[in-house]
């Protein structure tokens, strides 16, 4: 199959990010992991784009973050801890029901309902 | 990991966060992040290929194209953060290859359109109060036809301030240069440049006096009477501020309470006894002598404690130390 790149997946890819935050707390690479995990490899985002991303979602206060009890790697870069939020659940609730309109209005023009 | 592929990845991410125009603060939580990041990358990567080189290239093309995250990046800071980085204090990192002048100049261009904010913003939320308070009692506390004087009044005093401000930078960066420059300690420059800030800290309150801006009950004996503590309390100041810049960024990290006890108790006769014997010789009084010396004690204490309890914590010292090796890092 054909990999999905950054191009196709902008404009979801906050939606994607809670989707996988809803599975529990998480660090960017752990972000990264479970949606390479849920994309079966077919996934390909560059990994720095996450955190703009991420920033935005708290911002936002859809997601909250707290720094890691202990630092990470030798000379002490601490990662952050991403959880999601109430708002950032009915975000991601809307984004589901978003997606599936989107899927099924595109399906129908393009002769391929879901 | 060794000290060279820990640059390159710290290359990697300041590449990407250096044009970002956001706070110091929320520029050091993306670096850290975003470090932590790239070294998990590359130690998955170098697990995978053995090679130090390999695993970084492969890292910096995992992580994306710089000018894009950086834009991406900007997107992602609220525009109170942008704002509040135009409000914020000078930046007081020296860039790669920048001169001590020139670092000069643009703190003082910073500091100018901090003071000028800070200016703006106190006169409004003052003016605000005034009007509510004048609403409240139902009598106007300031005349329209006064405050087209109260501004420029307001706007004379703001540019003074940032001339002497920018003036006081400049006699700091030399004083650094004097106490700790490549070639040792000078002391001529050292001399001149305590001549100088004595001048200055010497003239304002003659000029003031001269305009009619201080209390109307001052008397040309008390107010020289002043003058001596002022004379010394500038360089001694000057001096301070200088030793802690330095130690902050380059020096010692840290020095024992001991030492700084001793040297701010030692500071302090001298300052005390030149104020002392000054002000007796200029008015025979030494009860005014005694009075004049307490003041400028409490006025230079109330500066000095206060940086010395900065210097003196690692955190903050790390802080500004770990700051400044971002700064510095050389990107082509």
């Amino acid at each position: 199959m054909e990999q999905i790149t950054g191009d196709k997946l902008r404009g979801h890819l906050e939606t994607i990010i809670l989707s996988t935050l809803e599975r529990g707390e998480a660090h960017g690479l752990e972000v990264r992991r479970r949606l390479d995990e849920a994309g079966c490899g077919l996934l390909r985002l560059k990994e720095g784009s996450l955190y703009p991303a991420l920033y935005r979602l708290e911002s936002a206060g859809e997601v909250k973050a707290v720094w890691e009890a202990e630092p990470h790697g030798r000379r002490g870069a601490r990662r952050r801890i991403y959880a999601l939020t109430t708002k950032g659940r009915r975000k991601l609730e809307a984004g589901r029901v978003e997606w599936q309109q989107f899927v099924r209005v595109l399906g129908g023009i393009l002769g391929a309902p879901a | 990991m060794s000290a060279s592929s820990l640059t390159q990845l710290k290359m990697i991410v300041e590449r990407v966060v250096r044009p970002v125009r956001a706070t110091m603060v929320r520029k050091r939580r993306m670096r850290e992040e975003l470090l932590a990041h790239v070294s998990a990358v590359f130690a998955q990567e170098r697990a995978k290929v053995g090679d130090d080189a390999a695993a970084l290239a492969r890292t910096a093309a995992r992580f994306g194209d710089a000018q894009e995250l950086s834009r991406d990046l900007q997107q992602s800071v609220p525009w109170i953060d942008r704002m509040a980085r135009l409000a914020g204090p000078p930046f007081w990192l020296r860039r790669p290859g920048e001169s001590r002048g020139r670092f000069a100049v643009r703190q003082c261009l910073q500091l100018g359109i901090f003071l000028s904010w800070a200016g703006i913003g106190g006169s409004l939320l003052l003016y605000g109060l005034l009007f509510l308070v004048s609403a409240s009692i139902r009598q106007s506390l300031l005349q329209v036809r006064d405050l087209a004087l109260v501004l420029t009044g307001a706007g004379i005093g703001l540019v003074a301030l940032i001339l002497i401000a920018s003036v006081v930078i400049f006699l700091v960066h030399g004083m650094i240069h004097a106490l700790y420059g490549p070639r040792g300690r000078s002391w001529p420059l050292i001399l001149l440049l305590g001549g100088v800030m004595s001048l200055i800290n010497v003239s304002i309150p003659l000029a003031l006096f001269g305009l009619g801006q201080l209390d109307a009950r001052t008397t040309l004996p008390e107010l020289l009477a002043t003058l001596p503590g002022a004379a010394v309390g500038g360089p001694a100041l000057l001096i301070c501020i200088a030793s802690v810049c330095h130690r902050m960024t380059d020096g010692p990290v840290g020095w024992s309470w001991r030492r700084i006890g001793r040297l701010y108790a030692g500071g302090c006769l001298i300052v005390a006894g030149a104020t002392f014997i000054a002000v007796l010789a200029l008015s025979g009084d030494a009860l005014l002598g005694s009075e004049n010396t307490l003041k400028i004690l409490l006025i230079l204490s109330s500066w000095i404690i206060p940086l010395e309890l900065a210097v003196a914590s690692p955190r903050i010292v790390a802080r500004i130390r770990a700051d400044r090796e971002w700064a510095n890092l050389l990107l082509d």
